[in-house]
């Protein structure tokens, strides 16, 4: 987690560079048009960088004289409960699995058939499963078909 | 007397059918959210945003605002039930409401909970409605230099305040400013940092940022957690002390008033609103209660504080919202996210040519609370069963609902892309503890920043910022920035 508390503000500095980088070498941008990035951006990559000192520091000095920030602080390093690297990792998969099955099957069906797959993966009973991935069918074609007119792709790979 | 016929013309525009309906749908989608922790208010208004397109200005902001002004009240019956705050801002009611739950006394404690959120959130409107009109005036003194240092002022704020370090939430408001700036440069319509691709052309959408950095975080939480969340209490009440509670807040007025007037003060000031009012409400009753050593330990009035400027601060947080398009909220932030859509810039123009729609909206939210806190009043002892379905199934359908209102937003796949990856943002921001509010308030502000700032530039030169009332706005600022450094000095002379 430490790790991160580092990496976060050094992609956020890098992300930056690269965009100000762009505006300014690639596409040249007036100075009007610029003003803005270079203000936010330069704030941003100050704040990320004394960010990146703070955390490289903390294991040496623990306390700075705040007594809040240091709570805080730990907060934010300590792991947050339950939740471990793998666990959230495999969880984000199984979210993702998502976009996939709407592209392949299209949403009023890809939705419902994901749902059923998340439902018995996760140990739901086959009755339970079915009816909650009826009951999304359901409300993806009367509320968002139906009433709401979205336009939703209804064939495989994104074909509506 | 012309104020007085747009109050009577704003309490009926709610009474049409349609705005009726978006009420009747929002108002237990909010109460859901409020009662299943881990699913904030925010999210609710993320997940709800993209339904307004398309809609009326009225209906489309009623959907948003009931859903939003009833959090709370959902929330404050998981704190008394079950010890957890059903949204940030209840973690004031689980100091008292808990320990009367344990004492036996759930039922009281959430009657108390529920009808001072109620009434607390009708005081919040009735300030709004008497405010609005004295604004007007002087919403006027505000030009472009005024306005836009007002802005910087509300990302500072709830940078300040809000959780993590001032640091982060510094990173946080920066981050969201400058992920404003892709797309077309309102100035110049230049389009800035598009990397040759269509989508970019018109910059990030709040839809797919507001989903991906409050809603997707939660999913992934309720989803690793998996279990529901009702295991170490039960959600047993009874009806009979829910009415005690009821009748108790009318034993207790001015400790409702008093509490009710911090919310809405509090919730004026940009930025600040969101955990602060109920803390500061509940630390001025037990300060002014003859038996201060019984709060903690279930003590009823500790219960009415907090509650009460809870929904009194929403009514407070919708001043500045309306009359500068500063958001006093997080929550009021992705409501200016809703104005936007809806074509609407709230600001001393709309306050001119829209004031029947802000009294409108003031109506919503009179009619949202009250009818929340009397729907769970009613239904108290079964909503709060809501506590025990399990995260595996909530998760994923959430999951849904927030892919498909995200395509329906403007039928672009990109968006649904792109929700996924702000959701990353998101959930890493939220484990390394930067608040995400500052990061959707500098987004919402940018354009309307960015202009003001030109404009302020072109009319008054370099020096556009020693105007006095910008000047004003300056030392509040200076203030706000060093807020912690006071706080801690404070806390030291204390000590000493």
């Amino acid at each position: 987690m430490r790790r991160l508390e580092i990496i976060f503000p050094a992609l956020l500095i890098a992300f930056v560079l690269l965009v100000v980088g762009a505006g300014v070498f690639y596409y040249q941008y007036s100075f009007t048009v610029m003003r803005f990035p270079y203000v936010s951006g330069g704030l941003l990559i100050l704040l990320a960088g004394w960010r990146i000192r703070n955390a490289l520091a903390a294991p040496s000095s623990p306390a700075d004289g705040s007594r809040a920030e240091t709570e805080s602080e730990t907060a934010a390093i300590a792991p947050p409960p339950e939740e471990s690297a793998r666990e959230v990792l495999l969880t984000g998969l199984w979210l993702l699995g998502i976009l996939p099955a709407v592209w392949i099957f299209g949403y009023p069906a890809g939705i419902p058939l994901y749902l059923m797959a998340y439902f018995r993966g996760h140990g739901e009973r086959w009755a339970v499963s079915i009816a909650l991935s009826l009951v999304a069918l359901a409300v993806t074609y009367f509320v968002f078909i139906l009433m709401l007119k979205v336009r939703l792709p209804v064939l495989p790979l994104g074909f509506s | 007397m012309e104020y007085f016929a747009l109050l009577a013309d704003g309490f009926l525009r709610i009474w049409r059918l349609d705005v009726l309906l978006v009420m009747l749908a929002a108002i237990p989608f909010g109460l859901i959210f409020g009662i299943v922790p881990g699913l904030s208010g925010l999210s609710a208004l993320a997940i709800l945003l993209p339904f307004t397109y398309g809609m009326e200005p009225l209906p489309g902001l009623a959907l948003l605002l009931a859903a939003h002004a009833v959090v709370y009240t959902g929330g404050s019956v998981t704190a008394i039930v079950l010890g957890i705050p059903g949204s940030p801002p209840n973690a004031a009611t689980v100091l008292d409401g808990y320990p009367m739950a344990r004492n036996g006394l759930g039922g009281r404690a959430i009657g108390a909970a529920l009808a001072s959120s109620g009434l607390g959130g009708l005081f919040g409107v009735l300030v709004l409605v008497a405010v609005l009109p004295v604004l007007e005036p002087i919403v006027l003194l505000f030009g472009s230099p005024e306005t836009f240092l007002l802005a910087v002022m509300g990302i500072t704020f709830i940078a300040v305040v809000g959780e993590g370090t001032v640091e982060k939430g510094l990173i946080a408001g920066l981050l969201g400013i400058f992920l404003a700036l892709f797309g077309y440069q309102p100035v110049t319509s230049v389009p800035r940092f598009y990397f040759d691709s269509d989508y970019l052309l018109d910059g990030f959408r709040i839809i797919p940022l507001a989903l991906g950095l409050f809603a997707i975080p939660e999913i992934v939480g309720l989803s690793v957690k998996g279990r529901s969340v009702a295991q170490r209490g039960d959600a047993h009440v009874r009806f009979s002390q829910v009415v005690e509670g009821v009748v108790a807040v009318f034993r207790h007025p001015l400790l409702f008033l008093k509490s009710s007037a911090i919310g809405a003060v509090v919730g004026v000031v940009p930025g600040v609103g969101g955990e602060t009012a109920p803390f500061v409400a509940y630390a001025a009753a037990k300060q002014s209660s003859r038996t201060p050593e019984t709060f903690g330990s279930g003590e009823i009035e500790g219960v009415i504080a907090p509650e009460s400027a809870n929904n009194a601060k929403e009514g407070g947080a919708l001043v500045p919202t309306l009359a500068f398009g500063i958001p006093g909220s997080a929550g009021m932030a992705i409501l200016l996210g809703g104005f936007l859509i809806l074509g609407l810039e709230p600001g001393p123009e709309f306050m001119r040519e829209h004031m029947d729609l802000g009294v409108g909206l003031a109506m919503v939210l009179a009619f949202a609370n009250v009818a929340a806190a009397a729907v769970m009043i009613l239904f108290a002892p079964w909503i709060a069963r809501i506590t025990f379905l399990r995260g595996h199934v909530l998760a994923p359908l959430l999951l849904a609902v927030v892919v498909l209102g995200t395509f329906a937003s403007k039928n672009n796949p990109m968006d649904v892309v792109y929700v996924f990856v702000f959701g990353a943002l998101g959930y890493v921001m939220k484990i390394l503890g930067y608040s995400r509010a500052p990061l959707i308030l500098g987004f919402v502000l940018t354009g309307a920043m960015e202009t003001y700032l030109h404009i302020s530039i072109r009319t008054y030169g370099l020096f556009f910022f020693t105007r006095p009332i910008s000047l004003i706005i300056i030392a509040l600022l200076v203030l706000g920035l060093g807020w912690p450094f006071f706080k801690r000095l404070f806390a030291r002379w204390r000590r000493t």
